[in-house]
């Protein structure tokens, strides 16, 4: 099959959920002579924005956003060995974490896989996680983006010091917020440099605060 | 001076009833945050006995000025359902309690595998603690005040995301099969906890559902009912139940998911949430619902409560009125939880504005 073809089919069943395929019509990419890079960019990259495309219009949902990002993770892994080998790094490396004092993690893990399928290096820190460790990780990763997440209400004063925490250890990481106890206002106050309604809105404010674009 | 109780009785029932109250209720979700912040007390400390847990909540009902009264646990008592199940499995330890806000278990862990949710044992709601101090609390204060009647069931999207986490969003398309039989151990969980309720307070008036899942952020309508609505729904056809729905998401299906309940032979009888924020959207709402007692509307926590002065609490509360009360079956009430980031000056602000704006007549505009 012509590249373009080929690409096509990935893009299609990248938006289809089907992993399976996904992986199948990667390898048949690698073996077609296609470069990684175009499989990520033209191929995979751009079903996850079909994806986003139909998460943001209303006619797709969460279940299909993290269907569709696990698909492409696979195929990622696939691809992973003949990245070296182009020069081609991830697109930004995020530290990501629930904050001290709360637990909740279903959408801080939603979050963790969107941003992986588009080819972030994330490094998820879990739940109940403590200034320090948010600082630790980032300086020892060389973080872009640290995300945090709150559910509870009381921990988003956790989340405002894990915030000045950040800051005055240096780190230059932008920093982006998200989760049920938190809104823009809130985001701005307690000094972040984003705030992420959604899993597929903290991908694309997390896309633009490694580009510098952005700033609350 | 003591809450005239039974004055806030008559205002909520004349309200409900479609009557015109002395004044507009007010209500708040008193849970434990602003139980701890009042009491001065843990949330273990609250209950540690029945009496105790009763008489903190009658006192922080109090001390906020509201027309109701309920126990200080998360209305929905979710975060205790997981407890239940905890104990009942043997991963008490799965719980990670907290000294002054709600506690949770941790999410995922306990239904993890398909083998974790096919040997799920469903907990016995008479004998695990907290349970029996609630239940029993909850009698005390209904005996107390004269007021209560409502329960609140955990079905199904909040208990679906403690036991299986984020993986239930990709089982809604994967595994719907075991997504199912994962409902159907909730429900059966929350069917004892009714008898248990029955046996320790009576028989409620109402059931008061969150349906959570009915965000369209989250997921499609279908799905939503299929996971979540139709398993309050039949529990409300089983019991002979209205229903009062909760749901404090950002872009909830009112209209979709009542008009399905209906169609489903449930009678809905109030909502309670924050959302949509445009105050004119409730005004249509109320229109094409005229029968429903809308509890909120657009007062919700995270905004003005959290982030505003007591003077713009008070604008937003005499707004919310003069919009939504000249049609009667309203309620203002604060959506959701209190959190810790909302003054009390604001919360109080709240019960003022009501007291000062929420006598009529009310001239509709």
């Amino acid at each position: 099959m012509a590249a373009e073809g080929l690409l096509d089919r990935l893009r299609q069943l990248v938006l289809e959920l089907d992993q399976a395929g996904v992986e199948a019509t990667t390898r048949e990419a690698l073996a077609a002579g296609l470069s990684p890079q175009d499989i990520i960019s033209k191929g995979l990259a751009a079903g996850m924005e079909l994806v986003g495309q139909g998460y943001e219009e209303g006619e797709l949902f969460v279940p299909e956003l993290m269907l569709s990002a696990r698909a492409t993770l696979a195929a990622l892994d696939i691809l992973r060995p003949h990245l070296a080998g182009e020069g081609l790094g991830p697109s930004g490396k995020v530290v990501l974490g629930t904050v001290q004092g709360d637990i909740h993690d279903i959408g801080k893990n939603i979050v963790g896989i969107v941003l992986e399928s588009d080819g972030f290096e994330v490094h998820d820190l879990g739940g109940d996680v403590a200034p320090q460790e948010f600082v630790d990780k980032a300086r020892e990763v060389g973080a872009d983006v640290v995300g945090l997440s709150a559910l509870i209400s009381l921990a988003v004063s956790k989340m405002a010091e894990t915030v000045a925490v950040l800051r005055q250890s240096g780190i230059p990481a932008k920093v982006i917020v998200g989760g049920a106890a938190l809104t823009p206002k809130t985001a701005e106050t307690i000094g972040a440099d984003a705030y992420g309604r959604d899993a597929w809105e903290a991908l694309r404010r997390v896309r633009r605060l490694v580009r510098g674009e952005l700033r609350t | 001076m003591k809450h005239d109780w039974k004055a806030s009785a008559e205002r909520v029932a004349a309200t409900f009833l479609g009557q015109t109250p002395d004044r507009v209720p007010v209500t708040f979700i008193a849970s434990e945050d602003i139980a701890a912040r009042i009491s001065g007390l843990s949330i273990r400390e609250m209950l540690t006995s029945s009496k105790k847990l009763a008489e903190v909540s009658i006192g922080v009902c109090e001390v906020l000025g509201g027309d109701s009264v309920s126990v200080v646990v998360t209305p929905y008592c979710g975060p205790y359902e997981g407890l239940a199940f905890a104990k009942a499995n043997g991963r008490e330890d799965l719980f990670v309690w907290k000294d002054y806000t709600t506690p949770f278990i941790r999410e995922g862990a306990l239904c993890s595998t398909e083998a974790d949710v096919e040997r799920l044992e469903i907990p016995d709601h008479s004998k695990l603690e907290p349970w029996p101090t609630i239940l029993e609390a909850m009698a005390i204060v209904q005996e107390t005040t004269g007021l209560g009647g409502g329960f609140a069931p955990s079905l199904t999207w909040s208990s679906i995301q403690m036991l299986r986490g984020s993986r239930a969003y990709m089982d809604v398309i994967e595994n719907p099969e075991l997504l199912l039989a994962l409902c159907e151990k909730i429900y059966a969980s929350q069917w004892d906890y009714y008898q248990a309720y029955c046996r320790a307070v009576g028989r409620p008036a109402f059931a008061f559902n969150c349906q959570y899942a009915f965000n369209r952020t989250m997921l499609r309508f279908e799905d939503a009912w299929k996971f979540e609505g139709q398993f309050i729904n039949r529990f409300c056809r089983e019991t002979g139940l209205p229903l009062g729905i909760h749901n404090c998401g950002f872009d909830p299906y009112w209209v979709e998911l009542i008009e399905k309940h209906r169609s489903e032979g449930v009678q809905v009888i109030a909502v309670n949430g924050s959302h949509p924020l445009d105050l004119d959207e409730w005004v249509r709402f109320r229109e094409k619902f005229p029968e429903i007692v809308i509890l909120g509307a657009s007062l919700f926590v995270n905004g003005e409560l959290e982030n505003g002065t007591p003077a713009d609490v008070e604008a937003r509360v005499r707004e919310n009125i003069a919009k939504l009360a000249p049609y009667g079956r309203f309620i203002v009430t604060p959506v959701c939880c209190m959190p810790w980031r909302v003054s009390l000056s604001n919360i109080f602000a709240v019960r003022d504005a009501v007291e000062r704006h929420g006598r009529g007549p009310f001239p509709r505009s």
